[in-house]
């Protein structure tokens, strides 16, 4: 099967499969910033498949276990902690469901690092 | 109170509010292309910072005087690895207790400055001491330091001195904030990994705006790599913010409650164009985390690891 050698190619390749979206659809808020800024990440979190890449499986039972959780606590708290005023604790990103925002942005992103190396050199 | 079917019509009003403003980042950006694009980063330096030397130990063993039988029973549940989820017995709350008889002035004031404990039962040592040492670091900044081991210390001065001095608080802020939150989800993370090294990146000038800085892990492709998606993040977040903000009337009477009571930037202080744009901000900055912890693990090693 085809590696990836080059990052900018799997960078290509996650957002032309919609990963992006997928894990801003999937996960929980307050998940992604926190993972990234304590550099950890998930082994196996992707796997190829005959329509591009897709989430791998555990990472997938992984994703839904914190969804689950996520969306028990807010709605918990919005039940019996009205006044705290947490009603902006939304389900998802607004702009992660088809047609929203952040497929196209993923896609500006990956081109701009795609040509980063070759300003770089100029 | 927003009710369950309230806060998925609110996503659906949000989703129209803040698609036209991504498309209108998606539009400039491929107006003016990459060039230009990374213009308005000049003179970003992403540096390298290693993960273990941002902790300082701490002065005591947090252990002390706790049974080696509670503690290897606690480090079972080790996320590094082991799937065996730790139910509470009440060892964390012993340790804490210890700890803060042996020292009661720093701890009760490491312990009130973050809320670790009421959310993570299952958290190993490694976790424990990261959250205790890195909340009495980053409150006591260099007086408490002074206390430390000097090697670690040394390190971390070393670390820290790639930064220029302006920006080291930005950077503990950061790290604040990965410390109280990451532990929200640790109890469930039993294959999670992690990095030795990070990349620390911001906008040419010194800014203490969240949103001018990025902190993105090094993984299997490396440092430049590392490096050229800070500048991306923070190139993408810079332009959209001076397209954004340059609009008129993103907040209208129509969609301003909307923005104050359901975007956590809206509800801070009311919604107004720099809260709406600093949303969007955080969303391309979503999706450079997103990435990097993505391709944290090269495809290669992927294989190897399902094999």
């Amino acid at each position: 099967m085809e590696g990836y050698d080059d990052p900018h190619d799997l960078v290509r390749d996650i957002v032309s499969s919609g990963l992006a979206e997928k894990l801003a659809r999937y996960s929980p808020m307050g998940f992604t910033g926190p993972m990234a800024l304590g550099g950890y990440y998930f082994p196996g979190a992707i796997k190829k498949t005959e329509d591009g890449l897709d989430f791998g499986e555990e990472f997938k039972n992984y994703l839904k276990v914190l969804k689950d959780k996520y969306i028990g606590i807010i709605m918990v708290m919005a039940q019996y902690h009205a006044n705290l005023g947490l009603e902006y604790l939304g389900t998802m990103c607004p702009v992660a469901d088809e047609g929203g925002g952040i497929h196209q942005l993923a896609e500006v992103f990956a081109a701009c690092i795609a040509k980063l190396p070759e300003l770089r050199t100029n | 109170m927003a009710s369950e079917l309230s806060r998925y019509e609110a996503t659906r009003q949000l989703h129209d509010i803040f698609t036209p403003l991504a498309e209108e980042v998606v539009n400039s950006a491929r107006v003016i292309g990459p060039r230009q694009l990374y213009e308005g980063i000049k003179g970003c330096n992403p540096v390298e910072v290693s993960n273990a030397q941002l902790y300082v130990d701490l002065p005591w063993d947090v252990f002390e005087g706790i049974d080696a039988d509670d503690i290897a029973w606690f480090a079972r549940g080790n996320p590094f690895g082991n799937a065996e989820p730790i139910a509470g017995n009440g060892f964390i709350e012993r340790v804490e207790a210890a700890n803060a008889r042996r020292h009661p002035t720093i701890y009760g004031d490491v312990t009130q400055s973050t809320d670790y404990l009421s959310h993570n039962p299952s958290m190993n040592r490694l976790f424990l001491r990261d959250a205790i040492s890195s909340n009495l670091f980053y409150r006591h900044e260099r007086a408490a330091a002074d206390i430390f081991d000097s090697v670690r210390w040394k390190q971390f001065e070393s670390s820290m001195r790639q930064i220029p001095e302006v920006e080291r608080p930005n950077i503990a802020r950061l790290l604040r904030q990965r410390d109280t939150n990451i532990r929200k989800w640790d109890g469930y993370v039993p294959s999670l990994q992690r990095v030795d090294r990070l990349v620390y990146g911001q906008k040419g000038m010194a800014s203490s705006y969240l949103l001018d800085q990025v902190l993105l892990p090094v993984g299997d492709y490396g440092i430049e790599y590392a490096k050229e998606l800070s500048a991306t993040t923070l190139a993408m977040n810079t332009h959209a913010q001076s397209v954004l903000l340059a609009l008129p009337n993103i907040v209208t009477p129509d969609n301003k409650q909307l923005l104050t009571t359901h975007t956590a930037r809206g509800a801070d202080n009311g919604a107004d164009q720099k809260s709406t744009v600093t949303t969007v901000a955080e969303g391309i900055l979503s999706i450079g985390q997103a990435i990097a912890i993505l391709t944290c693990e090269s495809w290669k090693d992927t294989m190897i690891h399902m094999i």
